[in-house]
């Protein structure tokens, strides 16, 4: 009764017309994704479509169309679809040369069968054979980019295509037993039963791919933001590096200059005392002097290396107690060389008593240090010449100023200075300030950039103070 | 009297040590300010017109003077005490490097400078070479 209730023309005809449709539509939902992975897929469609078009219309059509044309559209709508599932798996597609050489072939061998043998059951069977192969690459390959992409709607085309090729294998079997006949057209159950699952798999695997393209993209672009995501902060954290090392640089001579203090010392002291254990009576008392002193500029070298080593390394918070006046006059001492061969006078201005805040040490006086070198760099170029450093207690906030007699900062500098990449620098990075600002934010601080009254640039860095109204402030 | 300007006490300290175990007596300052108004109110004491010559004379038998100093530097120290005291010996001393020096302007005649660390044996021999 089944056999009845399908006619196979028509299912060959609604299936034909399902694989002209579908694709396009896939086409068309795919909008904006119409990557060469859709066109082959879609394009693959339309030519199925047609081949199978021309095989309902058999009877009606030259024998070469429904015959020959008709098994080279199928076979080549075949080929891309494999190509475009194959590119899903990112594996390289094949050569257009083997395209050609297999289309070629193709003709060749169905030709040969078809003119040559005249046998028009073996021709049967090698479209069968062709047709076995093909869906059950494409299955295979659905397959792998179910597992692969964890794609669920790759497993309807993976399924489809299954039963296609299983199908399509039992009917071989039967026709090489010869128990059925060799034209497709004549109902019987197997063709009945391809007929059906034709149809609901068209459906099936356009709808699956649709899906699987989409949940592809949907990976692909939070593997893109991921990926971005990494990529930036390690390039954040090559810059900063960078950055640091540029500095350093900079500030190599200074520290060169700052260590040749305490050897210095360490020299003379030794010298000294060689001179003191010479004499007789040797004078223990001064020799231990010495000896002390010797010690003393020791330990004060050890910590100018200690200073240059946790600038190298790039260190995460390590929130402390910080002496601000302290930190500033310390801070100084890697600019003081640079500022005197410019002729650039420091002033400080710094209250008396306690100027506490929490932060990490080492990252506010890289702050520090970045404001000075930039103060350093203006002053450079104009006259007259002069840093001044304040630090005040002003209500329940550190204040340190640093404010420079320089040409200032334009009216678009004032605006983005402190944004990444920013610069008015010819060599600059623009990141020394975007920098400054975020280390003084994550102290709960701000960064104000502005212009002295009088001229120049002026730059605060407001801290929250440790103590205030006798409480311990945490933060 | 050795003059010895350094703002690091530490060498200043070993520099005066050094020069009272030669036997002299040493006169310490953080900065050329500070030298400048030592010799104004020591230098006075001793100066004194010689042949009608204008030349005052010094308190100092030499002087040792670091570069790197707060205000005036050690170079335009020196050129103010030369045009004070024609023969004073000395000798400048430094951490910067030969064109840092240089960048900072020339030398006053017969003053050499010496890069720290140094040798004092050095130091000994060119401030006193002249007396030699």
């Amino acid at each position: 009764m089944l056999i009845n209730a399908v006619n196979i023309p028509t299912s060959f005809v609604i299936i034909g017309f399902l694989y002209l449709i579908l694709p396009i539509m896939t086409w068309i939902v795919l909008n904006g994704q119409r990557s060469s992975l859709v066109s082959l897929w879609c394009g693959g469609g339309l030519s199925i479509g047609s081949g199978l078009l021309l095989i309902s219309l058999r009877g009606f059509v030259p024998d070469w169309a429904t015959f020959l044309l008709a098994n080279l559209l199928i076979f080549t709508g075949y080929l891309f679809r494999i190509q475009s599932l194959r590119l899903h798996l990112t594996l390289p597609s094949w050569p257009t040369r083997w395209m050609v050489f297999a289309f070629l072939m193709f003709i060749v061998v169905f030709e040969s069968i078809h003119l040559g043998l005249g046998d028009a059951l073996l021709r049967t069977e090698f479209v069968f054979l062709y047709n076995v192969v093909m869906n059950l690459m494409l299955s295979l390959l659905a397959w792998r980019i179910g597992r692969r992409y964890g794609s669920s709607n790759a497993s309807f085309i993976f399924v489809t295509y299954l039963l296609g090729g299983l199908i399509m294998m039992l009917r071989l079997i039967a026709l090489l037993k010869g128990e059925v006949q060799a034209d497709v057209m004549v109902a019987n159950i197997m063709t009945t039963q391809a007929g059906i699952i034709g149809l609901i798999g068209t459906i099936a695997t356009h709808f699956g791919y649709i899906g699987m393209t989409m949940d592809h993209l949907v990976k692909n672009e939070t593997k893109i933001k991921t990926d971005k995501l990494v990529a930036l902060r390690q390039s954040q954290q090559v810059i900063a590096q960078l950055d640091r090392q540029r500095s350093l640089g900079a500030l190599s001579a200074s520290l060169g200059h700052e260590i040749n203090q305490p050897l210095t010392a360490i020299l003379a002291n030794t010298q000294i005392a060689k001179r003191v254990i010479n004499k007789e009576p040797v004078n223990s008392a001064q020799l231990q002097n010495l000896l002390d002193k010797i010690i003393h500029n020791t330990r004060r070298a050890n910590l100018i290396i200690e200073r240059i080593r946790s600038f190298i390394k790039p260190a995460n918070m390590e929130m402390g107690i910080v002496k601000v006046g302290s930190l500033v006059r310390d801070t100084v001492l890697y600019i003081k060389e640079e500022a005197m061969i410019h002729h650039i006078a420091i002033v400080f201005d710094i209250d008396n008593g306690e100027l506490l805040v929490k932060g990490d040490v080492i990252q506010l006086s890289q702050v520090l240090l970045n404001l000075f070198r930039n103060a350093i760099e203006v002053l450079k170029q104009n006259t007259p010449r002069r840093l001044t450093i304040s630090v005040k207690h002003i209500e329940n906030v550190i204040v340190t100023t640093i404010s420079d007699t320089g040409s200032g900062l334009s009216e678009e500098a004032l605006k983005r200075a402190g944004e990444a990449f920013y610069t008015t620098k010819a060599d600059g990075l623009g990141l020394g300030l975007s920098i400054s600002k975020s280390i003084i934010e994550s102290h709960h601080g701000q960064l104000l950039i502005s212009n002295n009254e009088e001229g120049g640039a002026c730059f605060k860095i407001c801290l929250p103070a440790l103590y205030h109204q006798g409480k311990l402030e945490l933060f | 009297m050795i003059a010895v300007v350094d703002d690091d006490p530490e060498i200043a300290d070993a520099l005066s040590t050094w020069m009272g175990i030669l036997g002299f007596e040493t006169t310490v300052h953080g900065s050329a300010e500070k030298l400048l108004a030592w010799l104004q109110s020591n230098g006075n004491k001793t100066s004194r017109r010689v042949k009608g010559d204008n030349v005052s004379s010094c308190p100092l038998k030499a002087a040792i003077l670091d570069i790197n100093l707060p205000g005036i530097n050690g170079i335009e120290l020196a050129h103010k005490l030369r045009k004070q005291y024609r023969d004073l010996p000395m000798v400048l001393i430094t951490a910067l490097r030969h064109d840092e020096v240089q960048s900072l302007g020339s030398l006053p005649l017969g003053v050499s400078f010496i890069r720290k660390p140094f040798d004092l044996d050095v130091l000994e021999g060119i401030l006193f070479q002249s007396k030699d």
